[in-house]
């Protein structure tokens, strides 16, 4: 594609996916190298100076990040709510929109039930945030992970039924007849043909949960103080009397974003099959 | 072994609104019957009913005796194969043949046993461990008829299962089903929009327009002796060729008056008598309108003038486009008695001549048939 642009036009090219590339990855680049800095060289070379070069890098932050107990706690507490929740966004959300898809619902269209599924995804967290404080606080669960996990799933839900419900969509639905004539109940046909085949997207719908659920940050300041803190809150409270220590804020964000990379690094075969199934018909 | 029983069975999707209307049916043991209409006639949908993959609205179905109204398809004992094969992508050619066997918790050796004879029977025992994707529109097709064959049920369902495959391998897997069908002489129900797979494989014909039954009969019933003018007009390529007449009585004798032209009709045709003075539609195939050059009628009309639209070349045969006034007619010419250039007759006026041994008349009021040759 180059041979017949210009030279103007190619160097505008560079220019503009160099400035993309320093723009998304100068956060990580910080993060990382202040992770890896003690307190006399953060501000050294207005703070991105390079490790080896202008300081000598040191794993101390990390060592004594995992070995805190509130940070140990928070990470526990993080993974238990993102993945329970995960797991039951995952298998509600399919066997939702397998119903939406496959079945006529009398008394209300499917057309409004998934509209309703939809209006709660893009309903600001903020107006019922309140009333489930209160929810919480009458059932006793403020400051447990029950009410992570109750609240997450709560909100990740509708995403993972609009999610199934299309894919389900696309899927031809006379492979799970053949299966119910081949004699298969509909369980049958669900968990032995039309599961499988969404394995892959079902895997996307994980990891967006997963990441929804690792992230949130509202909800865990309000329901949870203590016992059940998550990362995302932990951070937040980096600010000491002393200031904002950079390097700890630093390692703690770096520690948060291993867990959902490393699993998307995982999965990540299955990431790009599920986002683009359909797009071809096999 | 079964019989199939349709009574009364109706079907809307939106109340009020039937897409099958009060089919009436029965289907004998062994018999290989075909449902044969346009799209959207409702062949289907009655195909789904009897395979418990749509409820009906009003009436019963029972195969071998037993009402199956609200049956669950996998109690029906039946196998269906699907249009677009339906074939479980996710697993191996054995796996796909396997699948219903495993359901009925058939046991393993026996299982092997019936997969590797029917995947043999269907020369795909070379691809029993391939997954789909890497076979042949061909390969996948026998796959789908693998799945219902190893089942060995009471009754096969097929939905156009020919019709995604190419012209030429359609045809040869018109001929392979229909040795199929000799074979293992189940009872199976057939649905295609395509009439010479429906000429050719049935042993009976239900011609479907608008969710009802239009005429049942034997293919060569279906083709000379048509019902109606719908099935008439559906079965045989070209198209029947039809014009408008009344009847009228002259000196003694009965004509069929055209709009461009008429007709002395000889006394062979009866019932007609009672329609002087109305209208009916004339039918000729396009075997029975010729240039009256070519013509070897041996009961032949007078002829009447038409000039020469088109000469089409098909193999042994030539079809010649005559216009009369705003008729188009189609005859149908053998090769064999002299081929006709195209550009030496077209545009030329020509007599042509209809054999009136094989005129089809229709009332047109009702559509119905008066007479069949």
């Amino acid at each position: 594609m180059f041979r017949k642009t210009s030279l103007a036009a190619r160097t505008l090219f560079i220019v503009i996916l160099v400035t993309a590339t320093v723009w998304t990855a100068f956060p990580f680049y910080w993060g990382i190298i202040t992770s890896l800095k003690d307190r006399e060289n953060v501000n050294l070379w207005f703070s991105v100076g390079l490790p080896f070069v202008h300081y000598t890098p040191t794993l101390e932050n990390w060592i004594g990040e995992l070995m805190l107990p509130e940070m140990q706690h928070a990470l526990l507490n993080s993974i238990t709510a993102a993945f329970v929740s995960t797991v039951f966004c995952v298998i509600i959300g399919s066997l939702a929109g397998y119903a939406l898809a496959r079945f006529r619902f009398e008394r209300i269209p499917n057309k409004d039930i998934t509209i309703w599924f939809f209006s709660l995804r893009v309903l600001p967290p903020v107006a019922v945030a309140i009333p489930f404080f209160i929810m919480m606080k009458t059932l006793g669960l403020l400051d447990t992970r029950t009410a992570l996990v109750l609240s997450y799933t709560t909100f990740n839900l509708p995403f993972a039924v609009i999610i199934m419900r299309s894919l389900f969509l696309e899927l031809p639905p006379e492979m799970e007849e053949a299966a119910l004539v081949d004699g298969y109940t509909r369980f049958g046909a669900f968990f032995r043909v039309a599961l499988p085949l969404s394995a892959p997207a079902l895997v996307s719908t994980a990891l967006i949960c997963l990441a929804a659920a690792w992230n949130e940050f509202l909800f865990a300041l309000l329901l949870v103080s203590k016992n059940a803190m998550t990362i995302p809150v932990l951070i937040s409270g980096g600010e000491h009397s002393r200031g904002v220590e950079f390097w700890m804020v630093a390692t703690r964000g770096m520690l948060a974003i291993l867990p959902p990379a490393l699993m998307a690094l995982l999965v990540q075969r299955f990431i790009v099959r599920g986002l683009t199934f359909g797009a071809v018909k096999g | 072994m079964a019989t199939i029983t349709l009574k009364n069975v109706t079907k809307c999707y939106t109340k009020g609104v039937p897409v099958v209307k009060d089919f009436n049916l029965d289907i004998a043991d062994r018999e290989f019957v075909v449902f044969l209409g346009p799209s959207g006639c409702g062949k289907t949908t009655v195909l789904r009913m009897i395979a418990g993959l749509e409820d009906l609205t009003e009436g019963q179905i029972h195969i071998d005796g037993a009402l199956v109204n609200e049956m669950a398809p996998r109690d029906r004992d039946v196998a269906m194969v699907f249009q677009n094969y339906a074939i479980y992508p996710h697993l191996t050619v054995y796996g796909n043949l396997a699948f219903g066997l495993k359901a009925r918790k058939v046991p393993k050796v026996e299982m092997d046993q019936r997969v590797q004879s029917a995947a043999k029977m269907l020369g795909i025992d070379r691809y029993l461990d391939r997954k789909p994707r890497y076979l042949s529109g061909g390969e996948r097709q026998r796959v789908a008829l693998g799945r219902a064959i190893v089942r060995e049920p009471k009754v096969f369902l097929m939905d156009e299962p020919l019709s995604n495959l190419d012209a030429k391998l359609r045809v040869h897997m018109r001929f392979e089903l229909s040795q199929l069908r000799r074979k293992l002489g189940i009872t199976t129900v057939y649905v295609t929009h395509d009439q010479i797979e429906a000429l050719t494989l049935g042993d009976r014909l239900v011609l479907m327009n608008a969710g009802e039954i239009q005429q049942v009969a034997d293919p060569d019933t279906i083709y000379n002796r048509p019902a109606n003018i719908f099935v008439a007009s559906f079965v045989g390529s070209p198209s029947m060729n039809f014009f408008d007449a009344e009847v009228v009585r002259q000196n003694g004798a009965l004509g069929l008056a055209g709009e461009a032209f008429g007709l002395r009709v000889t006394p062979n045709i009866r019932g007609l008598d009672a329609f002087v003075g109305k209208h009916v539609i004339c039918g000729f195939r396009p075997e029975a309108v010729a240039l009256v050059d070519y013509a070897a009628f041996k009961n032949r009309t007078e002829p009447i003038e038409g000039r020469i639209d088109d000469v089409e070349p098909v193999g042994e045969n030539q079809l010649i486009y005559v216009s009369c006034g705003n008729i188009l007619f189609v005859a149908r010419k053998e090769v064999a008695s002299g081929v006709l250039a195209r550009h030496g007759v077209v545009g030329k006026t020509v007599p042509i001549t209809f054999d009136m041994d094989q005129i089809h008349l229709f009332d047109k009021a009702t559509e119905q048939a008066i007479h069949n040759p």
